[in-house]
């Protein structure tokens, strides 16, 4: 049987620079495609995905996923460093071209809010789009959101 | 906006304007086992996979889901009869693309319509699928040890349902589960990661149940479990274009099984895609160890699945 194998090739064509960029806003630019090559990679032998309604919203929920997984990771692995002081570093390599207290501000939110700011200011989604992409609910956009605007308030203010 | 807004959204831009290229996709690496706890252990750099490799895996391994019942992941269609169970559905869908560029869509197959029916003998670990074109023709699969990831697969005959590609955007139509077990609602446990997520998302996971009852597309008095999603597009060129996917679920409120699911796709001015899957019977019924026999079958996967051992005896006697 000849199975068209092009399909998973253009989806990942069309949906990688965003989900590039999505990763980029959740972990910073050296790992994000990475993760997103991770994420496809698993969604690819996943039961789910032959027959997925939306691959766009699978790709995304399956990002964030390996975002906090590598952030839990990275974090365990350095337990032992001073906290404040990776934060600083991290802040400085990942986004050089910002201003180290807001960098700091932004890798202090959690993966989630990080998601939520990212999908609601670079994609302009509505609370409930962001809710319908990460499988979440509106509740919990609405509460990530203000979270993340009331600690970033604090530098941008 | 207002200012803090604006500030927030200087500062996302300012974030995402270092984001990388992507990989290639021909980098990216085949997963080495399917389903695994942790899938993702495979690196995707200096492997060689070809996007063929890819592909066959994903569509073989990936047991047919979208698949539905109830509220949890138990054994809806076993018996204690232990008479193999059995559903056979209707499944039609509609096509229509355009190509942006000068070629003209590729297309392969041909039919718009055709029926489903799935057995699962669950003594015998053995599940069987037959898909019959409107010109009597016939595809059929045998999964032997579980239906999500199987043992051993076989396959005989082509899938012949239309699809359409363009160069510059995805694929649409064709048919449910390709090399694989399909069937509208599970006829199998779906299996559990170990942080217990179901590997087979269901439409309780994916969708919204409406307020109040409806019916189906025969009549059928059925729950109707929905998921809309609106976005964009991106195809390969970079042309933008509105996506909106919905997927509608009648579910049966005695018994949990989906009567009829229908999924719509369309992108603005490049294709529109929808399809209906109508359960027509759903029973208990004997089947012959000849209705699992594979003579005459392309072997398509064996390997050995830790998570259901495999049978000890040739795939003509399983079960026996």
């Amino acid at each position: 049987m000849e199975l068209d194998t092009r399909s998973d090739a253009a989806i990942y064509e069309a949906y990688a620079p965003e989900l590039v960029r999505f990763a980029t806003g959740l972990i910073g630019p050296t790992d994000a495609a990475d993760v997103v090559a991770d994420a496809f990679v698993a969604l690819l032998g996943a039961p789910v995905w032959p027959q997925a309604m939306n691959h766009r919203a699978l790709l995304y929920r399956r990002v964030l996923f390996e975002a906090r997984s590598r952030v839990r990771s990275t974090q365990r692995r350095r337990a032992r460093e001073d906290r404040a002081e990776r934060v600083e570093r991290v802040a400085t390599v990942e986004f050089p071209d910002l201003r180290p207290d807001i960098g700091i501000a932004v890798l202090g939110l959690s993966p989630q809010q990080r998601a939520v700011v990212v999908l609601t200011y670079w994609q302009d989604l509505t609370p409930a789009g962001v809710a319908d992409l990460l499988d979440i609910s509106d509740g919990a956009v609405r509460k990530h959101l203000a979270r993340a605007r009331t600690h970033l308030r604090r530098v941008l203010a | 906006m207002n200012t803090l807004d604006d500030r927030i959204h200087q500062t996302v831009t300012t974030m995402l304007r270092a984001a990388p290229d992507p990989l290639p996709f021909e980098q990216l690496s085949a997963p080495r086992v399917v389903r695994e706890a942790r899938p993702l252990g495979l690196r995707r750099r200096n492997l060689v996979a070809a996007v063929g490799a890819l592909g066959v895996v994903a569509a073989i391994v990936g047991i047919a889901v979208l698949v539905s019942y109830g509220e949890t992941t138990g054994t809806p269609t076993s018996t204690s009869s232990g008479l193999p169970t059995y559903q056979r559905t209707e499944y039609s869908q509609s096509i229509g693309a355009s190509c942006n560029d000068d070629a003209p869509p590729l297309s392969s197959g041909e039919f718009d319509a055709m029926t489903f029916e799935s057995w699962a003998d669950h003594d015998g670990r053995r599940y069987r699928m037959r898909v019959t074109y409107p010109d009597g023709s016939t595809r059929d699969v045998v999964a032997l040890g579980d239906p999500w990831s199987p043992t051993e697969l076989y396959v005989r005959g082509e899938a012949r349902g239309r699809r359409v590609l363009c160069s510059d955007h995805r694929s649409t139509g064709g048919e449910p589960g390709d090399a694989a077990f399909w069937s509208l609602s599970p006829m199998a446990e779906i299996p559990r990661r170990p942080d217990g997520v179901p590997q087979v998302l269901q439409y309780s996971d994916l969708g919204v149940r409406e307020p109040g009852r409806t019916e189906d597309s025969r009549g059928r008095a059925a729950d109707l479990w929905r998921s809309a999603v609106s976005g964009t597009h991106e195809s390969s060129a970079g042309d933008v274009r509105a996506l909106r996917q919905e997927n509608n679920w009648f579910v049966d409120p005695a018994t949990g099984l989906v009567l009829e699911r229908n999924w719509s796709e369309d992108i603005e001015g490049a294709s529109s895609f929808s399809s209906r899957e109508v359960l027509v019977l759903s029973d208990h019924r004997a089947a012959s160890d000849a209705m699992f026999a594979t003579d005459g079958y392309g072997l398509v996967r064996a390997q050995p699945n830790p998570a259901t051992p495999s049978s000890t005896g040739s795939p003509t006697t399983l079960g026996s």
